[in-house]
Parts: C-alpha cells; structure tokens; sequence
C-alpha cells in the first residue's frame, strides 16, 4: 500500500473556543476514558489496512488531545504501532496541545509514545485578544508550555498563530509574531481567522458587538507576516504555514498532495482510493459501537473530475504550486489540454505564474487564492 | 325568487377593519342552499365529478337566509378588492349592488379608505348600512365612532349593528338588518337584457365564467349574447349562481335583479372586461350600462427571468396570469443588461406586487424586476405625442419640446399630531398643498396633489412609518401637468446600463443619483479591478463611487477534514456568480437591479 498518513481525533476540549465549528466539546472524565477505549475498538476494526500500510505520519487532532491523560496516550500510540505494517524512518508524529492543559508529566509520556512533534495553539501574545477568542489560556501559559515540551526533548515545534481577529491591531499582531519567533519554533501556522457560521464570534460579529478589521488591514497583517518569516529564517510552503528547513509538516503536506489518510476517530475523514469518507460524528453511537470502524459515509465517490478538481485547487495551495509533469504522470494528459484556457486568463490577471515545470500562485494569488481555485471548478 | 326577496350588497370597509371576518361570519350564519338545491346537489354526482379541481374564488357568494319574517331570503355578497389600485374593480361591483355594509372598526374610527370606499358607494347611490366593529375590544368607543360616522359621512348611524366579527356577537342583527334596511333589486325581466360584468375567471374546461348581475332582462343557456363594449357575441352555454364554493348551473338562468355567472366557451379573457354590458345579440338593449371604462396601466416596469432560459417560462406565466387579470398589460422587450424580458403594466404598486409574487410563487419564476415607473407624455418639436412607459424610449433631448406627468390627488387621514412630518413628507414628494380637513380635535384629512412618480416606490410605507402607523391613504388620478423631468443613467465600469435608467424630475436626480451609486456600490462585489459606479444626466457625471478591488479571497486553512466542504463553499461561491448578470466584465448580482428600488427606505 502506499505511504499513508494517519489521523487521530480527539474530540474533547475544557472549553469551547469563540471560533470553533470543529467537532469537540468539554466532557467529563468518564466519557473521556470510554472514548479512549472506542478508539482503540476503531483502530482494531481497522487492523486490515493498518497492517497494510506505511505509515509515513500520525497526526493527533481536536479538540484539546493534550487533555488525555498520560497513560491513554501511551496506550494508544502502543496500539497503533502494534498495528500498523510498516512505519517509515522519517515518519512523523504530531500531537495538539494547548497552552494551560500542558503538564511535564504529559510530555514526557508523549516522548515515550514515539510522538515527536508537538503543535501548540498559541493564538495570540494578547491576553485580552485570547479572551476574545474565548481562549483558556493567557500569554505567559504559552512561554511556560513550550519550555515544557522543549525540556520533555520536544525537537520539532509548530506554532498555531491568528490574524485579522475583532480588535486586533497591526501592532498587536506585530507582537504576537515577536514573541512567537523569541520562542523559536520550527514550524508556524499563521491563519488569518475564517468567521464559521454559528460560531459565538460570528454572532458577536454579525450583532456589531465586534467588528473585524478590514480587508486592508488583514491582507496588511499577512503581507508583514510574509516578511517577518523570511527575515526570521522561516520558508513558506503553504498559504498559511512557514518552517526551518526541512521542518514542514509530512502530515500535512500529505493533505494537499492527494496522498492517502486514514482517520480514526470521532468525525474523522478519509481519503482512501480516491473516496472521501468520514466518520460518524454522533458521539453515543461511536461510544457504544462494538466496532465503531464500521460507522462512516462515502462523502464523494472516487472520480477523474473530483481528482482533477482537488488536485489544482490544494496543489497550488502549496507555494511551489503544481508540477505540470507530475500532473501528466497522475492523469496521463497534458495540464495544458485540461485547464489552459484558465490557466492563461489567471497568468494574465497576474493571479498565476509559471516558474519552470511549476504553476504557482503569484503573490497576489496568494490573497485572491479562492478566485484561482473557483477556475478550476467545474 | 322575487325580487323583493333578494338583496344584492358589498362590504366595503377600511383594511384591517374586519371586512373578511364579517363575510365569513355571514357566510357560516346562512345556508348556501335552497332546500331545493340541497337535494339535486345530493343527486348530482356527474356535476360534482366535472368541477373536480376548480376551486370558484369568491367573487360573489349567494346566501340563503330565513329571516324573521318566516321568508327565506337570497343575500348575494358581493366582494370588492380592498386597495386603491383596484378602484375601477370596486365601483364596478358596487354598481351591481342596492346596499353596502360599511364596516368601520369601533377602536379605530373612520379612516381614509372608509371615506374613498364609502363615497365611492355613495356615488352609485348605494343604500349604506354602517356595521360598528370589534367592540369586544377594551380601546372601543363606538359612540365616538358613531358621532364621527354621522359628522363626517352624514350617515344616520341608529340602525348601526354593533358587532364583533370576530367572537360573532351580533351577526343575526346584521343579517336582520340586511333584509330590512337594504332595498331589492329591481328591473324588468321581459325588457332586452343588460347584465354588467364585475368580475370574471378563467376555467381551462369552460373557457372564461364571467360574473355578472342582471339589471333588466333575463340571460340563459342556448341564448345569443353580446358584449357590447367589446362587440363580440357568443352563445351561452351555462348560466346559474355561485353557491356552495361551487357553480351551481340554472335551468331558468338568471333574470333581472340576480347575480350569477355564465360561460359561453369564452377563451379570450380580453372580450370579457370588467364593467362592460351582456345584452342579447337578437333583441339587444338600446343603451349600455353606464360606467364602463378601459383600465389603463399606472406602473410599469420591465420583468426579467433572472436565469435566461427561462423567457418561454415567464411568456407562458404572463400568458396564465393574462387569461384571469385583463388589466395585466406585458409586451416583449430587450434590454442589453437583462436580455429578454418583459415590459409590464400594473393598476398600481400593490398590484405589481402581487403579479410578481404569484409569478414567483405560482410559476416558480426566479426574477428581476427593474425600477417601476409612470406613463410619461413626450411631447416632441415635430407635434408628435409620445406616451413613454419605459425610460429607454426616451427620445433624444433635442427632440423633446416639453414633458408632462400624472398628477394624482391623495387624501390622507391622520392624527394631527403627526400632520408636520406628513406635510414634509408630501413637500419631499413635490406635493402640492390642497387643504385640510379637521375632524374632531384628534385628526384631520389632508389633502395634497402629488405626483404619481413620488408615491409609486416607498409613499405608503414612509407614510405609515411617519405616523407610527396611523396615517392612512387614498389617491384618485388627476391628469397630466407640465413637469421638468430627465432621464438618470446609470454606468457601471463607464458601461451605461439600460435597465438601471428612471426618469426623475430634475430636482431629485441629484439627491437619486447620489443614493443609488452609494447602493450599488454595496450590492456589487469587489472584483479584481476597481469599477466605477456613475450616475449620468445625458453623459453628464453627477454622481460616482468606486468599488475598490478585491483585496481578500482566501481560506486559510484547508486539511483533511475540511476538503470536501471547503470543495462545496467554493463551488458555492462559483454558482453565485453564475447567477450575476455579466455587464462589460463586471458581475452583477441580481440584487442590484432590485436596489434601485429601495432607495429611499433611510429617509425615515
């Protein structure tokens, strides 16, 4: 079988963030320990594929998966490896934590479970912006949780950052890169907030309690941001995500090169075959399924067009955007013959630019990337 | 039945007063049937098989009623439309009554349309019998009401039932006084036949039912008829009442003093117009019937599909809705920003209204409709007189002598508190002060000539909303006066578009102008470039804003769980913009045709 990424969720929080739409919600310590014991029953139903694969990343999700405790995760991680055919040498294994649930008990535990990433939601340098965001933890958690994980022998970190958040200035947002880059992560995601509907913060939104800044300001926050990670030796491989050399995230590269994933867990996705499955997201149901494997939907069948579609609009999420030869190779046509009327208008509204076998998004694309990708939509 | 026992009335009342409840109330009181009919309606079934799937609207119901005079009575209720725009529609039905209940709400008093409606009734010599309603209510006064029915109207007000529709209290008083109060029909039977249409419906199985009242003469099946205004004959089919929700066919047809229907395997709705007289086409009467006009379309705005393809969709709805409203008027036209579509005329906004919404409702139409406008007099250098329904037809400047508008006189009943800022409002719509009317200390009747082009978008609303709702309304048209108007166009990235163009008189398109950039520029979308939103006076600039370019389009985050539906939001989003209408390389959504509509909702 291919190289596969696997996907762990954990869909448990303390509290529900202001922005959250993710599957996760507090739970007592009871529904906690149950669903730890289902996703071992979903990681056995899996052993088939499991045993077929190479496991090129684990990745484990939320929710506030640092909320486990310490001998669930060392538990978990000993079921997958049992499991799993082969795990690759470079494979890489994350973990989500956030600041305030990080305890030196835990990370050393994490270290003893193979995990050796860890991506920390750090959010802002503002304790009043973090309490917008609804946010459990303040400033000083964050600088006390990553010497936490460092000092556990954590080597590879990312950091979660937002932008464009009500109330935040240039300045605020000069700051949280600042202190961000003083704690010298190798990763950081840098994500310019996206208003879900239903959220707490779109209402406030929506009533004019709060109001965004504009879409000056925001494209200025990420235009400075773009700066600061090269002034700070960080690369930019993604839309929002910047690393060291040689620290870009497998797992998640993984995503946008069509390569295979495996979810376990509650509300998880798939992409296997070609097909996007996911997980039920009904938490009883999963909790008393002898096999909660069994419990998941096709979301879209496997198809030429759905391949084409999510090739172009998550490849050139990448910044080195999509190789014209490695399209040849996955569809045995030309980009050209498939999309080169698109192509040439979005090259001439500046949007698009050729670099050698790549098309990529040009700096502007870059802000305007949803109006590229609708292109190339049928 | 004799006549003697037979009453023909409408009830004609201020809205919301209570007219509907009171005719179902009535309705409930008496019986649909003779005894008689009862048991043919029993027997028959083939009848009842063969109107299967049509439902008769209730244009007129025929009731029977035993009174206390041990007689039975035939009570045909005759039902108006309640708005000024169907004006002609009401006096025609109350020409084909001798009475009316004027229904006038025990908390609210006499209002404007209970002074327009009861005039209206006065001016056909109707007999009127006031109906004091809602004293169940704790704010009823109907003593006061009563003074200001007998002050204002000159109406003697001690038969007045006082009712409450909605409990029933007092139905019976109604009824009773119905018989007694309001005279019979008269009319000779064996005179040629005059019957007056006051409504009439399309019925894919019979062709058109036309409703009518006979005023002298008689009509039946197998007779010869002729509409005279129209001059076409047919041969009746069918003649009989409307009973029981349904038609009820008659042997003996319908002879003077009766209301009915009949069906002569019409197909042409435009041959049965409302107010026009059957007479018989062997022995035809002398005269027609008096009052008959032609209704002429007031508002008229252009109607477009807002997906293209469907045009055949909406020609065949106009069509549908055409065979049962003859005062619907529609033409095709093209216009470069909407393609084809249809230039349509209307009694008035309220029934522009409601044809757009059936439209939509009914027909499953998906439509933009631009800016309503007037009937416009261009008189040209050359003599020529040109009658302009839309602003595209407008000749060159250079040709135009002088241009007229209609004028219409509004009468509008209000609290006196509220008189100042219902005065601003008329002197904002370039109102001409008539006079005012005190009645009692509390309100008064205002009287204003304005023109039809100020008070066809957003009057009535900016009128409720300035008197807290207590303001009511009534416009009767005047004529055409001299009016220095122009022609506003709109340009979007320095393209004129057509369908955005409105006439205006020369004072407001500065202040339109301004309002309606400034609206578009919210409705438009950023695009990649910056698009400039001009309002021109004959290629001059008087107002612009800018859409700025787009800045931001971007999701930030897309990992495994969120592919397929961010997949949806994108496509989505694309399908939207599909739905835009293309105007040089600008998308338009169809919302923004619709805003020039709006455009004076924040002046309140």
């Amino acid at each position: 079988m291919e190289e596969t990424g696997l996907y762990l969720h954990y869909p448990f929080c303390v509290r529900k963030c202001a922005y959250c739409d993710f599957l996760s919600a507090p739970a007592d310590e009871g529904t906690r320990a149950e669903y730890a014991d289902a996703l071992k029953r979903d990681l056995a139903g899996r052993a088939q594929e499991l045993g077929a694969m190479k496991v090129r990343s684990v990745y484990i999700g939320g929710g506030t998966p640092s909320l486990m405790e310490p001998e669930e995760i060392i538990s978990l991680m000993q079921t997958v490896h049992d499991l799993a055919g082969e795990w690759l040498p470079q494979a890489e294994c994350t973990i989500e934590a956030n600041p305030g649930t990080v305890t030196p008990d835990k990370a050393v535990a994490w270290r003893q479970a193979g995990i050796n990433r860890v991506s920390m939601g750090m959010q802002a340098a503002q304790d009043t912006l973090l309490q917008t965001l609804g946010r459990i933890h303040r400033r000083q958690d964050v600088i006390d949780s990553v010497r936490i994980v460092r000092q556990a022998g954590f080597r590879n970190l990312n950091l979660d950052l937002m932008m464009g958040l009500p109330g935040q200035s240039m300045e605020d947002w000069q700051q949280t890169l600042e202190l961000a880059f003083s704690l010298e992560p190798e990763h950081l995601s840098c994500y310019s907030l996206i208003l879900e509907e239903g959220t707490p913060l779109e209402r406030q939104v929506q009533s004019g309690r709060m109001r965004l800044p504009d879409e000056e300001l925001d494209r200025a926050m990420y235009a400075e941001t773009l700066l600061q990670m090269q002034n700070h030796g960080f690369e930019q491989y993604e839309i929002s995500n910047f690393a060291k050399t040689g620290y870009e995230s497998r797992h998640n590269l993984g995503y946008w090169d069509l390569s295979p994933y495996l979810g376990i867990g509650l509300g998880a996705s798939s992409y296997i075959d070609g097909r996007r499955l996911k997980n039920t997201s009904d938490l009883n149901a999963y909790l008393e399924a002898e096999d909660p494997s069994k419990l998941f939907s096709v979301e879209q069948e496997a198809s030429r067009q759905n391949d084409l579609e999510e090739w172009m609009f998550l490849g050139l999420r990448r910044t080195q955007g999509i190789s014209r030869e490695a399209f040849k190779a996955f569809f045995g046509t030309e980009l050209q013959e498939e999309y080169g009327q698109q192509i040439r208008e979005l090259i001439r509204d500046g949007l698009l630019e050729r670099c050698g076998d790549m098309i990529r998004l040009t700096r502007r694309g870059l802000d305007l990337a949803n109006y590229v990708f609708e292109a190339f939509l049928r | 039945m004799k006549q003697a026992n037979i009453r023909n009335f409408s009830i004609i009342a201020h809205i919301d007063h209570g007219k509907s409840t009171l005719a179902d109330r009535i309705i409930e009181k008496t019986g649909l049937l003779t005894a008689r009919e009862m048991q043919d309606q029993v027997l028959d079934n083939m009848d009842l098989e063969r109107e299967r799937g049509i439902t008769i609207k209730a244009q007129a119901v025929r009731l029977i009623y035993r009174a206390a005079d041990g007689q039975e009575y035939i009570l045909n209720l005759i039902d108006t439309p309640g708005h000024v725009d169907f004006n002609y529609e009401v006096s025609r039905s109350l020409a084909a009554c001798e009475g009316a209940l004027l229904v006038v709400d025990a908390t609210q008093g006499i209002e404007a349309q209970t002074l327009a409606n009861c005039y209206l009734a006065l001016d056909h010599n109707l007999e009127i019998l006031p109906v004091i309603n809602k004293i169940d209510l704790i704010a009823a006064d109907p003593d006061r009401v009563k003074t200001e029915i007998e002050d204002i109207i000159g109406l003697d007000t001690s038969e007045a039932p006082l009712i409450s529709a909605k409990t029933g209290q007092n139905i019976d008083e109604v009824l009773e006084k119905i018989v007694t109060m309001l005279p019979p029909p008269e009319g000779d039977p064996e005179a040629p036949l005059q019957a007056l249409i006051f409504d009439s419906l399309y019925d894919s199985y019979r062709g058109v039912i036309v409703f009518i009242r006979v005023k002298e003469g008689r009509i039946r099946k197998g007779m010869r008829i002729r509409f005279m205004a129209a001059g076409v004959e047919y041969d009746v089919v069918e003649a009989g009442y409307m009973g029981a929700g349904r038609l009820m066919p008659s042997e003996e047809g319908l002879e003077a003093g009766e209301v009915g229907y009949f069906t002569a395997s019409i197909k042409e709705v435009a041959h049965t117009r409302v107010g026009d007289t059957v007479t018989g086409a062997d022995r035809p009467a002398a005269t027609a019937l008096p009052g008959y006009k032609q209704v002429q379309s007031m508002v008229f705005c252009g109607m477009y599909p807002a997906d293209g393809s469907k045009y055949p969709d909406l020609r065949d709805a106009l069509d549908k809705m055409k065979l049962n409203d003859a005062s619907l008027f529609f033409e095709a036209e093209t216009s470069k920003a909407l393609g084809f579509g249809f230039r349509c005329g209307f009694l008035g906004l309220l029934h522009m209204e409601i044809i757009e919404e059936r439209l939509e409702r009914e027909f499953n139409l998906d439509l933009v409709t631009t800016a309503p406008g007037v009937v416009y007099k261009v008189h040209k250098n050359n003599g020529e007189v040109v009658m302009l329904s839309n602003p595209a037809d407008l000749p060159e400047p250079t040709e135009i002598e002088y241009m007229e508008e209609p004028i219409v006189k509004a009468e509008i009943m209000l609290p006196t508190e509220h008189i100042g800022g219902i005065m601003k409002l008329c002197q904002d719509r370039r109102g001409e002060y008539v006079g005012t009317e005190y009645i009692e200390n509390t309100r008064a009747l205002l009287t204003y000539k304005l023109p039809l082009n100020e008070i066809i978008y957003d009057f009535f609303d900016a009128l409720k909303s300035r008197s807290r709702g207590y303001a009511s309304f009534d416009y009767d048209l005047l004529g055409y006066e001299r009016s220095t108007l122009v022609r506003l166009d709109i340009l979007i990235n320095r393209e004129p578009v057509d369908a955005l163009s409105f006439i205006v008189h020369e004072s407001k398109a500065y202040e339109r102008a301004r309002r309606i950039v400034e609206r578009l520029k919210d409705e438009i979308p950023r695009h990649l470039f910056e698009i400039p939103i001009q309002a021109a006076i004959g290629g001059k600039v008087i107002a612009r804003e800018t859409v700025k370019a787009m800045r931001k389009d971007v999701l930030a985050k897309c990992y495994g769980g969120d592919i397929t539906r961010k997949k949806k939001l994108l496509e989505k989003q694309k399908e939207g913009k599909k739905r835009m209408r293309q105007i040089g390389n600008v998308e338009v959504p169809q919302a923004a045709f619709m805003s020039v509509l709006k455009f004076d909702e924040d002046d309140n």
